[in-house]
């Protein structure tokens, strides 16, 4: 009993192996996957409701309505078989992030998110000083501040110059016309 | 122009004018840099210069965006051999030997046998490529709506199930979503609005340069973010030029896996497939077999790096050939070349060669161009590489993330083209975790159009007969016959080597 318990106890002290690792990310992938197929399954209906009113056409003459019929079916028929189908332990599949870091990717999309939806309004050259400084803050993960605002602000900068200048490629400069040139 | 000296010396011609030179000076520049730096790879890096070869002559733009693909693959190559870190798959099997030379503190040598063997086998690859030719221009007067319809979808279907995921799904669905995105828009024949509820943001489609970005870059960032790795930055040795020149030895030895290399490397860029990354594990699975060194692979073996080197820039410079030919791209950031021949009003396809033979030679001439650019290049800038490793992630993602903003709006001028880069990107992170492929996604959405094009007008032609597209002459049954191979062959394997295992006898005990 007492070695049982020990080995237990050794056990629970050991490190994953490779394989039993390669196994738990195949088990969240194939949930994720049922997931993106079950959406999947979901738009397929939803694009031959929206493509309803589309003419299909003959066969001789086909109209715009059968290529959206065709990809909706077929992504019906793939997403079927998605929710059929296990990822395999040997799949290569990205490792689900810790929570600090899960965390990271939450703020930084949802920053870059506020970002492109204020871009019309503020310019790239203002929109992209503040995300970008925030985005730098985030990577850092330190607490200087001041040294991300440098950072969001000198890449605004540049890019927008550049754009404009070198490439001769406008931006939105917003409400305000703030650019650099 | 049937004589392919003829045409290279012709290309030659085109390719030396100040335009082209400056571009494939650029493509070359751009591409090792995409290939030193993570998280952005050469699909966004193309997405983001695509807009900007808009107003560039056609032969100028294909140079760019041409030299960005080859050029990848030298910058993929130098973190393999100092860092242990593949810039690209296709620098998976330097980084063997490339690494182990790096410990031995033969980090230069490593790096200038990739610089020459990349050049010597890319100008015989270009050379082997000049000689095809005339059977692609051959070939291109037997296609019709069918071929190129069988060509298309059946090479889409093939990379989709043959090379992009774990089961038959993970390619099939994101290549239907991609071909289902394509039809959002403005319908090309009768002008019909697609799934675009009166929005005029919609009516313009969805833009490939955000899906490149969205997918390829943001994507990438994203999962960087959320890694531990973005706290520390690897410590380089300071490398100089003259430490990069290898020993007459290194020469010697490389000559033979060089060779073998670069013919391994032409054919599989010849093929659907991630050629380049498929090339460099065969051409060092050969050495390992036939090598006179063979025993040494693995240690530090100079022919580790010769050979893959030599079969990836092999393939990527003959993989430009099916693009050009036969307008169908096997790989994501070749995609983006077909779409800037697309922009500029040029039909890709086997007819390349005889209508606009300025273009198709002008890039494959530029391609020796591009490569003496970069084998000069890149080893005189050596120390510049290495110093940009250096640079800290909270410097480089912004600076990376300005610029997808940038050049997603620059595309079109259109907001909607940035705020699709969200959607999009949350979908490749979903994609990736679920071990769904992407670049399926992105094909669907670039080739999606050209299907329904000749399906289309395959179906006119026929009269509403569908065989038609599918067994009206030997190239149609040909290319049907290897999708369903290509969909039926690895589960016949499986099943059959699950039948042997539960046939077999059992193994004898003492």
């Amino acid at each position: 009993m007492a070695d049982s318990l020990g080995q237990e106890g050794a056990d629970e002290r050991l490190p994953a192996s490779p394989d039993s690792r390669a196994h738990a990310a195949a088990e969240t992938a194939t949930r994720v996957r049922r997931l993106v197929a079950a959406a999947a399954l979901l738009v397929s209906g939803v694009f031959v409701v929206a493509a309803w009113d589309l003419d299909v056409g003959t066969s001789a003459r086909p109209g715009p309505g059968l290529m959206p019929r065709l990809a909706a079916a077929g992504l019906a028929l793939s997403a079927v078989l998605a929710l059929l189908e296990r990822v395999k332990p040997s799949a290569e599949v990205e490792d689900a992030p810790d929570s600090s870091g899960a965390r990271r990717q939450l703020v930084v999309v949802g920053t870059l998110t506020a970002y492109v939806v204020a871009l019309p309004f503020l310019g790239f050259l203002l929109a992209s000083a503040v995300a970008l400084s925030i985005c730098s803050w985030i990577i850092a993960g330190s607490h200087r501040v001041g040294r991300a605002v440098v950072i969001g602000g000198v890449i605004a900068l540049a890019v927008d110059a550049s754009f404009r200048v070198l490439l001769d490629v406008g931006l939105p400069s917003g409400l305000w016309d703030i650019r650099t040139f | 122009m049937s004589n392919p000296w003829e045409g290279l010396l012709f290309g030659l011609q085109v390719a030396i004018t100040p335009e082209n030179l400056l571009a494939a000076l650029v493509g070359a520049l751009v591409g090792t840099l995409l290939g030193i730096l993570p998280g952005i790879g050469p699909v966004a890096g193309a997405a983001i210069v695509l807009p900007l070869t808009f107003t560039m002559e056609p032969t100028a733009a294909l140079i760019v965006i041409g030299a960005i693909y080859y050029g990848v693959a030298y910058g993929g190559s130098t973190t393999a051999i100092l860092l242990n870190i593949p810039g690209e798959a296709s620098s998976v099997v330097t980084a063997i030997d490339g690494h182990k030379m790096t410990s031995q503190g033969r980090a230069g040598p490593a790096l200038g046998i990739t610089a020459i063997a990349s050049f010597v086998a890319a100008m015989g690859s270009v050379l082997l490529v000049a000689v095809a030719s005339p059977f692609f221009a051959g070939i291109g007067l037997r296609f019709g709506p069918a071929e190129f319809f069988s060509v298309t979808f059946g090479g889409l279907i093939i990379l989709a199930v043959a090379f992009n995921g774990a089961t038959l799904a993970s390619g099939l669905l994101p290549l239907f979503a991609g071909l289902g995105l394509g039809t959002i828009g403005t319908e090309g024949v009768t002008g019909s609005q697609r799934f675009t509820f009166g929005s005029l943001a919609l009516s313009e489609g969805v833009s490939i340069v955000s899906l490149g970005i969205g997918v390829f870059a943001v994507t990438e960032l994203v999962f960087l973010i959320g890694s531990t790795t973005i706290f520390s930055r690897p410590s380089v040795q300071p490398l100089r030029f003259r430490q990069c020149i290898p020993s007459s030895t290194d020469l010697k030895r490389s000559v033979l896996p060089v060779s073998r290399g670069g013919l391994i490397g032409f054919a599989f860029g010849l093929m659907p497939g991630p050629s380049q990354a498929m090339s460099t594990f065969f051409s060092y699975r050969l050495e390992q077999s036939v090598g006179r060194h063979r025993h040494e692979l693995g240690t530090g073996a100079v022919e580790g790096v010769a050979a893959p080197e030599a079969a990836n820039n092999a393939a990527a410079t003959s993989s430009i050939v099916p693009v050009l030919a036969l307008g169908l791209p096997f790989s994501a950031t070749l995609a983006f070349m077909l779409t800037a021949l697309q922009v500029q009003g040029v039909t890709p396809g086997p007819l390349l060669i005889t209508q606009h033979p300025e273009i198709f030679w002008g890039v494959i001439a530029s391609m020796i161009v591009g490569n003496v650019v970069l084998v000069f290049l890149n080893l005189n800038l050596i120390s510049v590489w290495v110093r940009l490793l250096r640079v800290p992630y909270d410097v480089l993602i912004p600076s990376i993330f300005g610029l997808c903003i940038a050049g997603a709006f620059g595309a079109r001028y259109i907001p909607a083209d940035v705020f699709w880069i969200i959607p999009l990107a949350v979908l490749g992170y979903l994609f990736r975790r679920s071990a769904f492929g992407v670049v399926p996604l992105l094909l669907g959405l670039i080739l999606g159009p050209l299907v329904e094009k000749h399906l289309r007008e395959g179906l006119f032609l026929s009269a509403g007969d569908w065989t038609y597209l599918f067994a009206s002459s030997g190239i149609t049954v040909t290319v049907w016959l290897v999708v369903l191979a290509a969909l039926l062959l690895p589960r016949l394997t499986v099943l059959l080597g699950r039948r042997h295992s539960a046939t077999a006898p059992p193994a004898q005990s003492d």
